[in-house]
């Protein structure tokens, strides 16, 4: 139902869209949209009436299917059927109707305007009829008018009308009357001819007449009532009407609207009547069933509410035997007839040590170990024979909790069978054990030396003792009061102490020292309340416990540790020389230090028989001293003389017992020792060596600041004393330490500077742009060097070397600077001098260089032209010489042309000197070009060419290895082919000439050396070898000129090396030279 | 002078100079007709006073003289159209003379070495000036030397 609903409101409003969108673009506002709009709206209408229906039947079926209580469902589904099939007549019904209305409503507009028409075309033509009339009917009696109006109500009276009642209507206004033209369809009888214009009922004649024209529906002269449309012909005066009986109009839908509501409520009837006869017994079955499951649903309710109430009860009572069997600390077993567990209850399952399901349904004797389950079966038995309750302890080994003691009870039940509880008692047992053991450990805590127990009653009267005093014996002390057993003094404070005890009930605890037998010592006593049963103070019981070796330990410490850490440390090292010796009570205390060497020790503290003497030096060899200062601890608490014979002032002294220790510095080296030596025996050497560690320490911190002292004074002194100026200054620039030379030129006292900021000293302006820049560097923690003029107040305007130091905290922050100023203005002025006395010097080697330049340039012009102009004569010389052999030789007696041939011998001996001096002067001029150079390829490939030309000789020639080196290709060249044609040429006159050539290889340059097994030289002329035209053999023996080996010196020297030569006469010769590895270019 | 074509031209400073180098070129080329001149401008004003047709076939200069130098008369022998196609053999002292370089750069066509050596002399000065005298174009014979490098 309800989807129906649904599904027709969709289709209705789906359908109201379209219609409304289709027909508003289609034909506007129209009849026809409003058609569409009613039935949609009819629809919706419809679907929503469908909708609620099936809402509230539904919800009112729910309701009468859960309700028992609803008294007739059937006479009520049939109230509601009947309701919803009224409304949904209605609803049809009346869209229905609807519907026809708006048709009918729609037909007489239609008709309206149909008669409207109808009425314009008469009036049309009557007027048409009646301007031909005008015209032509001049000579018809009456006129034109009278022969229109004849024409007009001849073809009325003729006109047979529209439809069933429809019929057109003509009339003229005379005065006040209104005249029908004619008869109309009007039935006989009725036809009116004139009325009254004020006669009610011919209302749209009465319109016309008045010249209006329209429609409207309304009654016409008969009462009828009609549709009409009205028009006048002013030229006739006529009004015509057209009329319809609105009847005509109404009739088919007053037809089909009763034929709906009808065959509507025929359809509802019948669909009701259908509905009710097949839907009514389906109905009342099912209520019948439902009505049927309700009764036994009831009954059911009830039976399980009782139940439910007995179940409860039950569960009542197991909870509540649950819960004392639960909460029953013992474990505890219900037991059948043969001891079979039956149930059993554990407070914790874990005390079972067995899984539970093991134990149900077992005997108890079978489960247990053998002695215990005889133990178990024996009880049951004597159980059984009526002997009532049995009880019994045994013990169980467990695998967790070793070993548990338990205690069981066995009763027997009226069935036979039993109810056993076994409880575990092993923590009982425990603290009974544990009781007995600290008991016994309380005896034997009283046996220990050196604590004493005492009860004493209200009168403090010692009842009982244990142990009072090593001097004591308990018979001395019982019944006597404190004041008797000390002096009047300590048994007074005694007394009041354990007085405030008795009074106030409280405990007191107290470090106390009393003499007993006239011996102070020192005791750590408790006193604590003894009370009766009923808690009464009865008396007080004291433990005192002796505590004088802790005690004199402590004030060791406490004096080590207060003591005068601002003190000068000699002071203190004889003060606590002079305490060791009176806390341990010994004769002598000493703290050496050691001396440089390592073998002497000289006291800083020396402590004898009472008092402090002045201290001494002393040799370690032989002496106890010497074994502590090799080792850690020594102690020789007796006999000490025996074990060091050798050692004379233990002797004198009168030392029988000795114990040292060595003192270390912070790095662990030893730096001296302390010790204590007796007349008589140790009497407690552990005391004695806990004392001197305990001293020890402070011992060594005193000497090793006592030797930093000495340190920083004697660093003091060289800073008071350094001519440097030495200043420390805080991150602040703040002046902190300055020395004397700092000061001085500032005629002020070191005092008056310190605390002073440096901007202070030296004015802001001076600081700010001078100062400051490196100091804030120096801030960074670097190094700072500069050199500043500074002019100070008493020494004037010095140049000062500063030099900045960052000071650093442990952090690696900066602390502060350590300045350290020099004056360097007498060396600043030397060296101003020597870099003056150096320009100067500079100057002068230019001028002189540029002299020499000119002067080496001018000379090498000079012998370019001196050499070409001297070859012009010399080819004269030769040329004619040459020509008068060569044209006049016939002429020419033989002795004069040998006289010519030594003419032209000269001539190119000069000739060729003219060349070398050439070459040689070319020397200085050519830029040199620098490359890598294969010296040992050259010196063979130059060999190789000039040995061609001696090819008849026997030559031995011999060439090491020679390095690749930097130098100008051609130059080189000419270097080896000098030399190697001198070598061949010195050679020239042994048998077998030898040359080497050799090289040796130095850190930044080569040596080469060229041998020859030549004439060689005697080495007093080596000087004149490399001069020019400097020649030590006869021209004869070894022609030449003299320019060779002054030209080799010359390139050796532009490649930045030298030449050398080492020779004998007749024992040959060797030239060295040496180029350096890096050759640099002209 | 006659109306014959002069075929070397030879301009030195020092008379025996020239007379030697006129020496080695009859030697070696009987007939031909030299002239010469002591220096640079002397041997201008020959050119000069020659009709184009007459211009001698191969010049031979020293460099070094007084007022015009070989390289002013080669600047100036090479700039005009009248001599420019003249063959100019540059006389020097020495090959490492740098003066050599120079005076090809101005447009010489060889150098021949004046050596001191008479016989050397009338050889190389000889060929050099025959190879002119017949070779208009080509390479310098390899006498003395091409380059300066």
């Amino acid at each position: 139902m309800a989807g129906l609903g649904v599904g027709v409101f969709s289709l209705s409003s789906v359908a109201f869209t379209g219609y409304l969108v289709g027909a508003q673009s289609a034909y506007g506002w129209g009849q026809l949209t409003r058609m569409a709009v009613h039935t949609s709206l009819g629809f919706i209408v419809l679907s929503s009436g469908i909708l609620t229906l099936s809402v509230c039947r539904s919800r009112t079926w729910i309701s009468a299917t859960l309700t028992s209580d609803v008294h007739d469902p059937v006479r009520e589904r049939r109230r509601i059927l009947g309701a919803s099939i009224s409304i949904m007549s209605v609803v049809s019904i009346s869209v229905g109707l609807t519907m026809i209305w708006e048709l009918y409503s729609t037909a007489v507009d239609e008709q309206r305007n149909h008669l409207v028409e109808m009425v314009k075309s008469r009036t049309e033509m009557i007027e048409a009829v009646a301007r031909f009339d005008a015209e032509n009917s001049d000579d018809v009696p009456g006129g034109a008018r009278a022969a229109t109006l004849s024409q007009v109500r001849d073809a009325h009276q003729r006109s047979p009308g529209f439809g069933r009642t429809g019929e057109f209507s003509l009339a003229t206004r005379v005065g006040d009357e209104i005249d029908f033209l004619g008869p109309s369809r009007s039935p006989p009888g009725t036809l009116v001819e004139t009325l009254g214009v004020g006669f009610v009922r011919a209302e749209p004649m009465r319109r016309a007449l008045a010249g209006e024209t329209g429609s409207l529906i309304g009654t016409d002269y008969l009462g009828n009532k009609i549709i009409a449309a009205y028009a006048f012909v002013p030229s006739l005066s006529l009004g015509v009407i057209a009329r319809m009986d609105l009847a005509e109009v109404r009739a088919p839908f007053v037809r089909s609207a009763l034929l709906t509501a009808v065959l509507a409520i025929l359809i509802i009837g019948l669909g009701t009547g259908v509905s009710f006869v097949s839907i009514g017994p389906l109905v009342k079955r099912v209520e019948a069933q439902a009505e049927g499951l309700r009764t036994a649903n009831v009954e059911l309710t009830r039976e399980a509410a009782a139940r439910e109430e007995s179940v409860k009860a039950l569960a009542e009572s197991e909870a509540l035997l649950q819960g004392v069997y639960e909460t029953y600390p013992d474990l505890q077993f219900v037991l059948e007839p043969d001891g079979t567990i039956e149930r059993f209850s554990a407070p914790d399952e874990t005390v079972l040590y067995v899984p539970p399901q093991e134990f149900m349904g077992q005997r108890m004797q079978d489960i247990l170990p053998p002695d215990v389950g005889s133990l178990w079966s024996d009880a049951l038995g004597r159980a059984t024979e009526g002997l009532g309750t049995q009880s019994f302890e045994y013990s169980l080994s467990t695998t967790q909790d070793g070993d548990r003691s338990y205690e069981a009870r066995v009763s027997m039940m009226p069935n036979g069978g039993f109810v056993a509880v076994s409880r575990d008692i092993t923590d009982h047992k425990q603290a009974e054990e544990a009781l007995r053991v600290s008991e016994d450990r309380f005896r034997i805590a009283l046996k220990a030396p050196g604590l004493g127990v005492t009860h004493q009653d209200r009168d403090l009267r010692y009842t009982w003792v244990h142990n009072p005093h090593p001097d004591l014996e308990p018979g001395e002390v019982i019944g006597k009061t404190d004041l008797e057993l000390t002096t009047e003094e300590d048994g007074a404070v005694l007394m009041a102490l354990k007085r405030g005890v008795l009074e106030s009930g409280i405990g007191r605890h107290e470090e106390i020292r009393y003499s007993i037998n006239g011996v102070r010592h020192y005791y750590d006593i408790t006193v604590e309340p003894l009370r009766d049963p009923a808690g009464h103070v009865v008396g007080v019981t004291t433990v005192a416990v002796d505590i004088d070796d802790r005690k004199v330990l402590e004030e060791l410490l406490v004096f080590v540790a207060q003591r005068n850490w601002g003190e000068d440390g000699d002071v203190f090292l004889r003060s606590l020389a002079s305490f060791l010796g009176t806390t341990l009570d010994v004769s002598h205390a000493f703290i050496d230090r050691l001396l440089p060497g390592g073998t002497k020790v000289h006291t800083v503290g020396l402590y004898s028989l009472g008092e402090l003497v002045p201290d001494i030096a002393y040799d370690l060899e032989h002496t106890p001293c010497e074994n502590v200062m090799a080792g850690e601890f020594c102690s020789f608490p007796s006999d000490v003389q025996q074990r060091f014979p050798q050692d004379q002032w233990l002797a004198e002294m009168g030392v029988e017992s000795y114990a040292g220790m060595p003192l270390w510095d912070s790095s662990g080296n030893p730096i001296g020792l302390v010790g204590v030596m007796g007349t008589k025996p140790l009497g407690n050497p552990e005391l004695v060596e806990k004392a001197l560690r305990i001293v020890a320490v402070r011992a060594a911190h005193e000497l090793e600041q006592q030797r930093s002292m000495e340190a920083l004074r004697r660093s003091e002194t060289i800073v008071a004393n350094s001519s440097d100026m030495l200043a420390l200054l805080d991150r602040n620039y703040t002046y902190l330490a300055v020395n004397p030379a700092y000061v001085r030129p500032f005629g002020l006292k070191a005092g008056e500077m310190i605390g002073n900021t440096v901007a202070e000293v030296f004015g802001e302006e001076f600081f700010t742009t001078v100062m400051q820049p490196h100091l804030d560097r120096c801030l960074e923690d670097v190094n700072v060097e500069y050199k500043t003029w500074i002019d100070y107040p008493v020494s004037g305007k010095s140049y000062m070397h500063v030099n900045l130091s960052p000071q650093l905290r442990e952090d690696g922050e900066v602390a502060g600077f350590i300045v350290n100023v020099r004056d360097i203005t007498e060396l600043e002025e030397a060296q101003q001098s020597l870099s003056e006395m150096n320009l100067g010097l500079e100057r002068l080697v230019k001028e002189r260089t540029s002299q020499l330049v000119e002067a080496n340039s001018e000379l090498e012009a000079f012998t370019s032209s001196v050499s070409h102009d001297l070859k012009v004569p010399l080819r004269a010389i030769d040329g004619f010489a040459g020509m008068l052999v060569e044209r006049h030789a016939s002429a020419l007696p033989e002795e004069a042309q040998r006289l010519l041939g030594v003419v032209r011998t000269s001539t190119k001996q000069m000739a060729n000197l003219i060349d070398d001096l050439l070459d040689f002067s070319r020397l200085g001029r050519a830029d040199k070009v620098i490359t890598e150079v294969n010296m040992q390829e050259l010196a063979q490939a130059v060999f190789s060419e000039i040995a061609t030309l001696e090819e008849d000789r026997e030559i031995e020639f011999s060439l090491d290895k020679l390095p690749t080196i930097q130098g100008d290709l051609g130059l080189l060249r000419q270097v080896w082919s000098n030399l190697l044609e001198n070598a061949l040429k010195f050679t020239g006159q042994t048998t077998v000439a030898r040359i080497e050539v050799s090289c040796q290889h130095g850190s930044d340059h080569w040596v080469f050396c060229v041998r020859d097994n030549g004439a060689g030289f005697d080495m007093a002329y080596a000087d004149k070898l490399f001069g020019v035209f400097q020649r030590l053999h006869d021209e004869n023996d070894f022609p030449g000129t003299g320019v060779g080996l002054a030209t080799v010196q010359r390139i050796i020297q532009r490649h930045g090396g030298e030449v050398w030569a080492e020779g004998e006469v007749d024992r040959g010769a060797k030239i060295f030279f040496r180029i350096p590895h890096t050759v640099e270019p002209t | 002078m006659s109306n014959a074509r002069v075929d070397f031209l030879v301009v030195d400073d020092s008379p025996q100079d020239v007379e030697l180098v006129v020496a080695a070129l009859e030697a070696r080329l009987p007939g031909v007709i030299t002239v010469s001149a002591a220096n640079g401008a002397e041997a201008l004003e020959t050119l000069e006073a020659l009709p184009p047709d007459k211009v001698p076939r191969v010049i031979l200069v020293d460099i070094k003289m007084p007022k015009v130098d070989g390289f002013g008369m080669l600047r100036r022998v090479k700039s005009s159209s009248k001599t420019s196609s003249i063959p100019v053999v540059i006389l020097t002292s020495s090959a490492m003379d740098r003066g050599v370089r120079l005076a090809y750069a101005l447009g010489a066509n060889s150098y021949v070495v004046k050596s001191t050596n008479f016989e050397e002399f009338t050889e190389t000065v000889g060929r050099m000036g025959e190879y002119w005298l017949n070779v208009d174009l080509g390479p310098p014979p390899k006498v003395g030397g091409t380059a300066v490098d």
